[in-house]
C-alpha cells in the first residue's frame, strides 16, 4: 500500500479502499479476536474498524504508518465491543478447554495425560481469569501480552495516558494471578536465568 | 553493598514492567533481583505465570476473508458516502439546497406542462452562474451516490436478498431514471445545448456516465416481477462489462476533487 494509494482512497476512491480492506483485515482480525476472545465479535469489530477508518480517512496524513492507525481504531472498537459484551453477558469468555491452542501443552516427548490434563486445566484457568477483568484490563493486557505493545501504544489504542496503562496492565496481572496462582509453581528460582524482557 | 541495602526493593507493580521490558530502573531491578532470594522467588513466579498465560489461537478466517469483508462492507461504505457528500453538498451550497428543489421543479414542470414555474425562475434569476453550477453539481454528486448504492446492490444480489421480489429494485430504478433524465436536461441546459460539453472540467465525463446509466435503469424499472436468474445475471454481467460502477465512481471523484477544499491536514493518528 503505497502514499498514492491512500491518497486515491481518501478522495473517495472506493477501489483504493477495497485494497486497504483485503490489505490489512487479517491482521486486524487476529488483534479483534484476541482482544475478544471470539470470532463472531471479531468480525462485528474488524467491520466496524473499518467504517471509522473510512469515515475518518482524511484525518490520516501518513505521520503513521497506515497498519498502526488501522490498528489504533481496531483496538478502540475491540474495547467497545468488550464494554458492550460485559453489559450484557458478564461470561461470555467462557471457552471450550478443547479448544485451547497447542502451544499450551508443554513440550514432551510423547502424550502425558496427566500434563495435558494439567496444561488443560490452566488454559480454563486462563480464560475464566480474563472474565474477570474490565473491558479496559483485558483490553489493555492483551494489546501488551499477545501483540507486545508498548504502554504508549496502548495508552493510544485506548485513549489512557501511559501510566493509567500501565496500572491496567498491573491490574489484570494481579487478578489473573488469583485465578492461576494456585495452578501455577515457580520452578527452581535459583535456577531461573533472571532476565529484563519477558522471557 | 551499602548501596544496595538503600535500594528500596521493587514492587510488584514495577516486577512487571521489568517483564515486559518497560522498567524505568532495569539495572536497578536486576541488582535487587541478584541480592535477594525472596525476590528472585517472586519474580519467578511471575514469569512462571506470565509464560503460561499464551495468545489464543485466532481461527483463520479463510482465504476469501479479504473478499468477503469487503462484499459485506462495500454497500455500508456507499451508504456513508452518500451521507458524508449530502452533508459537505449541504455545507457547500447550504441554504441554497432548498433553490435546487425549485429549480428541478421549475424544470420538471417546464418539461412536462411547457410552462415554467415563476418561482423557480424568479429564484433562478437571482443566482449567479457559479451558484448554479455548484448546486448542479452537488445534486448530481447526490444523484451518483444514489445510484452507486443501487448498483452495488445490484451487483451482490442484495436486490433479491432484500425481499420483496424484484418490486423494490425496479421502484427504486424507477426512482433513479427520473433524476438521471433531471439531471441530464439541467446539463444540456446548463451548456446551453452543447451536449455533453459542458463547461467545466469537472463535468466531464458526467453526461456520458448518465447516458449509460439509462437504459440499465430503464430496464431494471420495466423488468417482470419474475424476473429470472439468469436476466439478473445477465444485467449483472453487462454492469460488469461496461465497467459502470468503476466510470460512476471515477466521474464521482473527480467532481469531488475538483471541488472540494483540499483536505485539512491533522496530526498523526487522529482517534477515529
Amino acid at each position: 500500500m503505497n502514499d498514492a494509494e491512500v491518497a486515491r482512497a481518501q478522495r473517495g476512491d472506493p477501489e483504493a479502499f477495497r485494497n486497504i480492506v483485503e490489505e490489512h483485515g487479517r491482521a486486524l482480525f487476529r488483534l479483534a479476536f484476541r482482544m475478544t476472545g471470539d470470532a463472531s465479535t471479531a468480525e462485528d469489530v474488524v467491520q466496524e474498524a473499518f467504517m471509522k477508518a473510512h469515515r475518518n480517512l482524511a484525518s490520516f496524513d501518513g505521520r503513521a504508518q497506515l497498519g498502526t492507525w488501522l490498528h489504533r481504531i481496531a483496538a478502540n472498537c475491540a474495547l467497545d465491543a468488550l464494554r458492550r459484551r460485559q453489559r450484557r453477558a458478564p461470561e461470555h469468555f467462557a471457552q471450550q478447554v478443547d479448544d485451547m491452542p497447542p502451544g499450551h501443552e508443554p513440550m514432551t516427548e510423547g502424550p502425558d495425560p496427566e500434563r495435558l490434563a494439567r496444561s488443560a486445566e490452566i488454559a480454563a484457568a486462563v480464560e475464566r481469569g480474563m472474565t474477570l477483568l474490565t473491558p479496559i484490563e483485558r483490553a489493555a493486557f492483551s494489546l501488551r501480552h499477545f501483540e507486545g505493545r508498548s504502554s504508549q501504544e496502548i495508552a493510544e489504542a485506548l485513549g489512557l495516558r501511559v501510566e493509567g496503562a500501565k496500572h491496567a496492565v498491573f491490574r489484570a496481572v494481579q487478578k489473573l494471578r488469583l485465578t492461576l496462582g494456585h495452578l501455577v509453581a515457580p520452578s527452581g528460582a535459583d535456577a531461573l536465568e533472571i532476565e529484563g524482557g519477558r522471557s | 553493598m551499602s548501596e544496595r541495602n538503600s535500594t528500596p526493593l521493587p514492587s510488584d507493580a514495577e516486577l512487571v514492567e521489568h517483564f515486559y521490558g518497560e522498567s524505568e530502573r532495569p539495572q536497578e531491578i536486576e541488582r535487587a533481583l541478584e541480592a535477594s532470594a525472596e525476590l528472585r522467588t517472586r519474580y519467578a513466579a511471575l514469569r512462571e505465570l506470565l509464560g503460561r498465560i499464551v495468545p489464543p489461537e485466532v481461527p483463520d478466517p479463510g482465504p476469501e476473508y479479504g473478499e468477503e469483508l469487503w462484499r459485506r462492507l462495500e454497500p455500508a461504505l456507499a451508504q456513508q458516502r452518500v451521507r458524508a457528500r449530502s452533508a459537505l453538498a449541504w455545507r457547500v451550497a447550504g441554504g441554497l439546497a432548498a433553490v435546487l428543489v425549485l429549480l428541478a421543479g421549475a424544470f420538471v414542470l417546464g418539461r412536462s406542462s411547457g410552462q415554467k414555474d415563476e418561482r423557480a425562475a424568479i429564484v433562478a434569476q437571482g443566482l449567479s452562474q457559479e451558484s448554479r453550477d455548484r448546486l448542479l453539481l452537488a445534486a448530481a454528486l447526490d444523484h451518483l451516490d444514489q445510484a452507486e448504492v443501487f448498483l452495488v446492490g445490484l451487483k451482490n444480489d442484495d436486490v433479491r436478498a432484500a425481499g420483496g421480489g424484484f418490486t423494490l429494485a425496479r421502484s427504486r430504478a424507477a426512482e433513479l431514471v427520473v433524476s438521471n433524465r433531471l439531471l441530464r436536461g439541467s446539463l444540456h441546459e446548463a451548456s446551453g445545448g452543447a451536449g455533453e460539453n459542458t463547461p467545466g472540467g469537472s463535468r466531464a465525463g458526467l453526461s456520458v456516465v448518465l447516458e449509460d446509466l439509462e437504459p440499465l435503469l430503464l430496464e431494471i424499472a420495466h423488468a417482470p416481477d419474475g424476473l429470472a436468474q439468469a436476466d439478473l445475471d445477465m444485467l449483472r454481467a453487462r454492469l460488469r462489462e461496461r465497467g459502470t460502477l468503476i466510470r460512476l465512481r471515477a466521474v464521482q471523484d473527480r467532481i469531488q476533487r475538483e471541488n472540494s477544499p483540499a483536505p485539512r491536514p491533522q496530526r498523526a493518528g487522529a482517534q477515529a
